[in-house]
């Protein structure tokens, strides 16, 4: 009798062993498939409301990489509205709000998040030349905790002029408009110069530091002259030269096809939706784990070259079929 | 031990069938996973590689395309059909513009003539350029394209970050310049990115000089890797020369992280390019693991469960032939009736049914085997019962001769083994034919009464009608049977209550002897079983009866017998005394006449008076010989046996002949051996045969030698003490020696006359030393001597006693128990210590006393069988002590050796007697013994204590003359009063006397201290028996001297004693 126990005991043990075994295999490969809560991308810019194109793009660019909006990432829009001294502020609440990455888009924003942090992962956009700015060191390596795409809008300045005289023939002087404090307006204008000759454009720089200056600059316009509209949107100065443009039937051109919509002539500058686009890439493998300082700074892909027919018949140019057949998008 | 192996083989068989189980299905599940596991193995890297393979070939051909797609764009805007070459300019700048906006990826466009001179350049980033005529013409691009190859450039950056390359082809037929596109690489990146092999594989493009063109980790392009030293670059770079790839295994290497990765490449042949498809070894065989693992854990599980089941399998497989088992083991242990449950519905339920009937049956047959066990032991009991109760019947008969006793056994038996209630045994007497109660058991004694005063008739009454018809005969109720003239008895046994009776005839061959009847106070008849057992009780009866009528005869006839040999003893002894008597005056008075008449010289008497002593002698000689004879031929003469010295009794023996001897003027010569020592016989006899054989001696010698020889021998595993005696006297013819034993004959007639003699002595004296166990020859040769040798053994035993050896050379020391007890007191005890080892030799055992008191305590306690007697002893003196051992009559009667160490010997005397004399008195004798007992200053004081006067006359004058101052007495009062006024020396006592005879005498004197040591010489004309001289001795064997002996002979002389005493003790107890 004795020995039956014993075996039924044995019997019992090993039974328990063999289910305890089995729940530890279940359990680790439960514990294997946990979820895990969604990522969180503070977005701070400058722009009128929430819905800038860069943020459009980077949503659908990482739909595309399969993380899904709520599910996988959630948006933190902290938009200043041109407002001067608001960035850093939201930069703050961003870092307070322990986002684990910043997406930036233009230089000024880029430089709040900057201060801000040295240590969330920053994604920028629509930052010209991120050396000359001092955002990153080295577009091959930035260091630190930013990376992102540039925008060549300063590389491009050449190029909208040309374009810009390809469109309007018997254009003589250009001028540049610029901030005062926009130090990207120095570098831009050396480039400006240096294609200048090859047009047989006269350039004319003005910066100011207020709208005021910029009223006053843009009422010196002639008929004869362009505008080069500058990449940064502090002082409206893009959006008085569009309306200068309008108004007194002058020619200019833009960074981005951004103000053709509200009625500017021609752009020639990286597309906003493809910079978000092709910033979700950086941001995925940076939420995934990789470091800022080991992605290169990459310039945007998408360069277009804009052309609104309408205000160019209403500005009596004829679009000649060089720019047409060249023209990326054209807006009638 | 049955047990243990069982309990070892417990749980075995369980334990088998498990583990067999779990070994069978865990080893199949076991083998079969690894053979999967190794096979599937083996099949999934095949595939896996294969896969690689594909994805790389994917890849590459993704690329491929890519590339190809933009060549083909400028291939074809290469082609123009035009009429001027500003036309084709022309063209070719809107072709460009086109291709720009089509081609995302081309940043670049310019066109080279044919001399390598850039006619033309549109950008998507820089300015446009036309007709520059920058010299190109050593450019490899310009020198490749121009060849006919499409040129692609090694990969280069600008801006730090942006890759791009150069494709140059050349135009078509009208074009005979060069078109080449800067093309932005990052789409291949894109395309290379978005190759997912896995979780953690990657693909990436190596150019044809090695160097990282694509990864999905750009920073590695950035940093211009040159990977051409990977091995699996070396290895694909070196088997270019198939295209389609099938050389390319995959193959597990270093990745560019450090990490095993499982690499495949495909080339892209038209750009030299090779593709590398990579994943990280954990991951690409990660399947394979995790089936590993699954399988793994199934094998386990099924393990387990394998187990389990083989466990739950042998229990229930075990459990029924444990229950088998178990079962078989209590039904052989005994319990039977157990049964074995089982329900499995199968051949072992069979089987336990089985056991359970064999089970039963066993029962059953047990149960009737008991049954008819106890029944035969009943049968048996009772018939041993029966058997029992006939032996102790037959044994009862057998052991005694008393009639009463065994009938009354007889009946008793009868009774209680018949169950009765009472019993009856009647004799039946022939004369009168009437049957008297003899005995009975348990029968009222009115009903006894009854029966002994109305004797039973012959045919009437159950007895009287059983012995008619010589059967037995039972009343079953005696109420029912009224016989016409109810007998007392029958009336009496109503009256108390017995109601059926049997009756058994007691015959012997057809004669009535007697009846057996048994009562019962129930009605009822007997059983044959009971009638046949009182048949045999019958006989027996019948048997006893007989055996007691016998016994009753013979008692008779002996009683007669004894006193018939009673009155002749007495008229010997009367006879003796009467003859005796006379003789003596005529023996004594005429020697004392002699004297007288010597002293007075009246010398003519002396012959005459010689004459009348001669004849007086002589006829008192034939008288004690002819006494002698009767004696020894009724069986009467009695062997006094004794241990004494043979040196001193020769001695006495010649000084006894010596007158003989020298009035046939011849010489003694003794010849004796220094060893002779002690022997055991009867010292009288052997005085006696040695005095006759020496005074025939003398008798039949003149002027010659007789030689008295002597010596101990060892013959016939025995001692032997011989003497022989040679005379050279006239010797004797053959005829002569053969009549020589015969009574009443000498050699010759005429012999007697001349040489006197009656003619018994020989007779007598072989008689003798034949009863001693010896015998006498003789040697004799007419004219030349003769010579008779005695032959004694040196211990004489009878032949009755012969059974009895008390001489038990006994291995150990220790006497058993039950042996004879010595009681030695002695206050030495060394002589206790050498005493128990003599003793236990003789295998007796000795009890020593220390002191007297302790002596006389002990001998009244033990009551040994002798005790010896130290006399000198610290405290009460051995006198003492022997006097308390006499007067306690329950040690009176113990033999009593008295030891001592004195000197003097008549101190050393014991209260009995020191010797004896026999009438008529043999002077001479008497001077040796006075001489012996001289005091030391003479005349010593002697009583006489004699009731016949002359013979007391006589010995007065005898003693007067050898020097004694004499006293008489005429009996044994008289005597004490004359030991009061004057205290003897010695005592010549006569035994019978009137008034107070010698023994009482003697007694007296013992009572008092002073007297004891007084030695006393026992004058008596009768034959002493052995118990008179014991009443002599006050049972005072012998006298012993210390002094006289070593230590060890003394104690040796005591054991002697004690050994006689005790043979002589068992003899006259298995006399009785």
């Amino acid at each position: 009798m004795e020995s039956t126990l014993s075996s039924n005991r044995k019997g019992s043990l090993y039974f328990w062993v063999a289910v305890a075994a089995l729940l530890t295999l279940v359990s680790q490969v439960a514990v294997a498939q946990q979820a895990r809560r969604p990522y969180r991308i503070g977005v701070l810019n400058e722009a009128r409301a929430a819905n800038h194109p860069t943020v459009e793009g980077l949503g659908s660019g990482l739909r595309e990489l399969g993380l899904e909006e709520r599910r996988d990432v959630t948006f933190d829009i902290r938009f200043t509205q041109g407002k001067p001294g608001a960035l850093p502020v939201a930069a703050a609440a961003l870092v307070k709000a322990s986002v684990d990455l910043i997406f930036t888009t233009g230089e000024a924003a880029t430089h709040a998040a900057k201060s801000a942090t040295q240590k969330i992962p920053i994604v920028f956009t629509e930052v010209g030349d991120p050396v000359v700015m001092g955002i990153v060191a080295k577009l091959a390596q930035p260091g630190g905790n930013l990376t992102g795409i540039s925008s060549l809008t300063l590389e491009l300045v050449p190029k909208r002029l040309e374009a810009l005289k390809k469109l309007a023939p018997t254009l003589r002087r250009v001028w540049i408009i610029y901030d005062l404090h926009d130090e990207t307006a120095i570098v831009a204008f050396t480039k400006a110069q240096q294609a200048a000759p090859r047009l047989k454009l006269e350039l004319v720089p003005r910066a100011v530091d207020s709208t005021h200056q910029l009223k006053q600059t843009l009422h010196e316009l002639r008929p004869g002259d362009g505008l080069l509209a500058p990449d940064i949107d502090t002082l409206e100065i893009p959006a008085g030269i569009l309306e200068a443009s309008l108004a007194s039937r002058i020619p200019a051109v833009f960074p981005a096809d951004f103000w053709l919509s509200q009625g500017g002539l021609i752009s020639y500058g990286p597309d906003y939706h493809a910079q978000g686009v092709q910033s979700a890439r950086l941001v995925a493998r940076i939420l995934r784990g990789a470091r800022p300082q080991d992605l290169p700074v990459e310039g945007a892909d998408k360069i277009d070259l804009t052309v609104n027919l309408t205000i160019a018949k209403s500005l009596g140019l004829t679009v000649p079929r060089k720019i047409l057949i060249r023209a990326d998008k054209v807006i009638r | 031990m049955k047990g243990q192996a069982a309990s070892q083989h417990q749980g075995r068989l369980f334990r088998k069938y498990a583990v067999l189980f779990a070994t069978l299905v865990g080893g199949v599940l076991l083998a079969s996973t690894l053979i999967e596991i190794y096979f599937s193995y083996q099949e999934n890297k095949t595939t896996l590689v294969r896969i690689e393979r594909e994805k790389a070939v994917a890849a590459a051909t993704t690329i491929e395309q890519f590339v190809k797609e933009i060549e083909r764009q400028l291939h074809w805007s290469a082609q123009y059909i035009v009429d001027s070459p500003a036309e084709a300019l022309e063209q070719r700048e809107l072709d460009y513009l086109r291709l720009l906006r089509h081609v995302p990826a081309i940043a670049e466009l310019s066109h080279m003539d044919s001399s390598g001179k850039e006619e033309l350049k549109v950008s998507r980033l820089a300015m446009d350029e036309a007709g520059s005529q920058t010299d190109l013409s050593q450019e490899p691009k310009f020198i490749e394209a121009k060849s006919g190859k499409t040129y692609f450039s090694p990969v280069y950056f600008r801006n730090e970050s942006q890759p791009y390359m150069t494709i140059a082809t050349v135009g078509s037929e009208g074009d005979a310049g060069v078109t080449v596109a800067e093309v932005n690489l990052k789409l291949i990146w894109e395309v290379i990115s978005q190759i997912k092999i896995g979780q953690a594989g990657y693909a990436y493009v190596v150019d044809s000089r090695g160097h990282l063109i694509a990864h999905p980790d750009i920073s590695l392009v950035l940093q211009k890797r040159d990977l051409s030293s990977l091995p699996q670059v070396r290895a694909a770079r070196m088997s270019r020369p198939t295209p389609s790839g099938e050389q390319d295994k995959a193959t597990i290497v270093r990745g560019l992280r450090e990490e095993q990765v499982l690499s495949a490449s495909a080339p892209i042949a038209s750009l030299q390019w090779l593709v590398f498809v990579e994943q990280p070894v954990g991951e690409a065989f990660a399947p394979l693991h995790s089936d590993i693992v699954r399988s793994a854990v199934i094998v386990i599980v099924g393990l387990g469960l394998s187990i389990l089941a083989s466990l739950v399998l042998a229990r229930k497989m075990v459990t029924p032939i444990r229950a088998l088992e178990t079962g078989a083991a209590r039904i052989g242990a005994g319990d039977l009736g157990h049964r074995i449950e089982i329900r499995t519905g199968d051949e072992l339920e069979a089987l336990a049914d089985q056991f359970n009937n064999t089970t039963a049956q066993l029962q059953e047959s047990y149960s009737n085997l008991e049954q008819k066990v106890e029944a035969r032991t009943r049968e048996l009991r009772s018939a041993l019962d029966e058997l029992r109760a006939l032996s102790e019947v037959g044994r009862a008969v057998s052991s005694t001769l008393d009639l009463q006793a065994v009938l009354t056994s007889i009946a008793s038996h009868a009774v209680q083994l018949s169950i009765t209630d009472a019993g009856a045994i009647y004799e039946f007497d022939e004369p009168t034919e009437e049957f008297y109660l003899r005995a009975s058991h348990r029968m009222e004694q009115e009903l006894v009464e009854a029966l002994r005063a109305n004797p039973i008739r012959l045919g009437s009454g159950t007895v009287g009608r059983s012995a008619a018809t010589r059967a037995p005969v039972q009343v079953p109720d005696i109420l029912q049977e009224q016989e016409a003239g109810e007998t007392q008895g029958r009336r009496a046994l109503r009256q108390l209550g017995y109601r059926s009776l049997l009756a058994i005839p007691l015959l012997r061959e057809k004669q009535i002897v007697g009846g057996l009847s048994v009562y019962r106070k129930q009605p009822g008849s007997f059983s044959d079983e009971t009638v046949n057992f009182l048949q045999s009780f019958a006989t027996q009866s019948v048997l006893a009866i007989q055996n007691a009528r016998l016994f009753r005869e013979i008692e008779d006839k002996g009683r007669q017998i004894e006193v018939a040999n009673l009155h002749k003893s007495e008229f010997l002894a009367n006879m003796s005394h009467e003859l005796r008597t006379p003789l003596n005056a005529i023996i004594g008075y005429s020697e004392m006449l002699e004297e007288e008449a010597e002293d007075l010289g009246h010398n003519t008497f002396i012959p005459d008076l010689q004459k009348i002593h001669g004849a007086g002698k002589h006829l008192l000689s034939l008288i004690n010989n002819i006494l002698d004879l009767s004696k020894i031929e009724a069986g009467k003469m009695d062997l006094y046996l004794e241990n004494f010295e043979i040196t001193p009794m020769i001695q006495e023996v010649f000084a006894t002949v010596k007158p003989l001897i020298d009035k046939n003027a011849n010489t003694l010569q003794v010849r004796c051996a220094d060893d002779l020592g002690t022997m055991r016989s009867d010292l009288t006899k052997v005085r006696q045969a040695l005095f006759n054989l020496l005074s025939n001696a003398s008798k039949f010698t003149q002027r010659g030698t007789i030689t008295l020889r002597a010596g101990r021998e060892n013959a016939n595993g025995g001692e032997w003490i011989s003497f022989s005696v040679c005379d050279t006297g006239i010797g004797m013819t053959p005829e002569q020696t053969s009549k020589l034993f015969q009574a009443f004959t000498q050699a010759d007639a005429s012999t007697t006359r001349k040489y006197g003699g009656t003619g018994l002595g020989l007779a007598i004296s072989r008689k003798f030393c034949q009863m001693m166990g010896g015998d006498i020859t003789v040697e004799s040769a007419l004219g030349q001597g003769s010579t008779f040798t005695v032959r004694l053994p040196a211990e004489s035993v009878e032949p009755k006693i012969a059974g009895i050896s008390l001489v038990q050379p006994a291995s150990s020391s220790q006497a058993p128990q039950g042996a004879p007890i010595v009681l030695v007191i002695d206050d030495d005890p060394t002589v206790h210590d050498l005493m128990r080892r003599f003793l236990s030799k003789e295998g007796l055992q000795m009890i020593g006393a220390r002191s007297g008191e302790e002596g006389i305590r002990l001998a009244r306690e033990l009551r040994p069988t002798v005790i010896t007697l130290d006399v000198l002893m610290p405290g009460m003196d051995g006198w003492a002590i022997l006097t308390a051992l006499k007067a306690d009559p329950v040690s009176s009667d113990i033999p009593v050796i008295m030891v001592s160490i004195v000197d003097e010997k008549h101190m050393g005397y014991a209260l009995g007697a020191a010797d004896y004399l026999t009438k008529p008195i043999d002077w001479e004798r008497l001077s040796a013994l006075l001489e012996r007992y001289q005091c030391a200053r003479p005349p010593c004081p002697v009583l006489i204590v004699e009731d016949d006067a002359s013979l007391r006359e006589m010995l007065r004058r005898r003693l007067e003359k050898e020097g004694w101052k004499t006293v008489a007495a005429g009996n044994g009062r008289e005597a004490l009063e004359r030991m009061v006024e004057n205290q003897p020396e010695l005592i010549l006592l006569d035994l019978m006397m009137p008034e107070m005879d010698g023994f009482q005498f003697l007694e007296e004197v013992r009572k008092h201290e002073a007297w004891r040591s007084i030695p006393v010489i026992v004058v008596t004309a009768k034959e002493l028996s052995a118990e008179d001289r014991q009443r002599l001795n006050g049972s005072v064997e012998r006298i012993l001297q210390k002094g006289a002996y070593s230590r060890e002979e003394l104690l040796h002389e005591v054991r002697n004693l004690v050994t006689a005493s005790i043979h002589q003790k068992l003899e006259s107890a298995r006399n009785i």
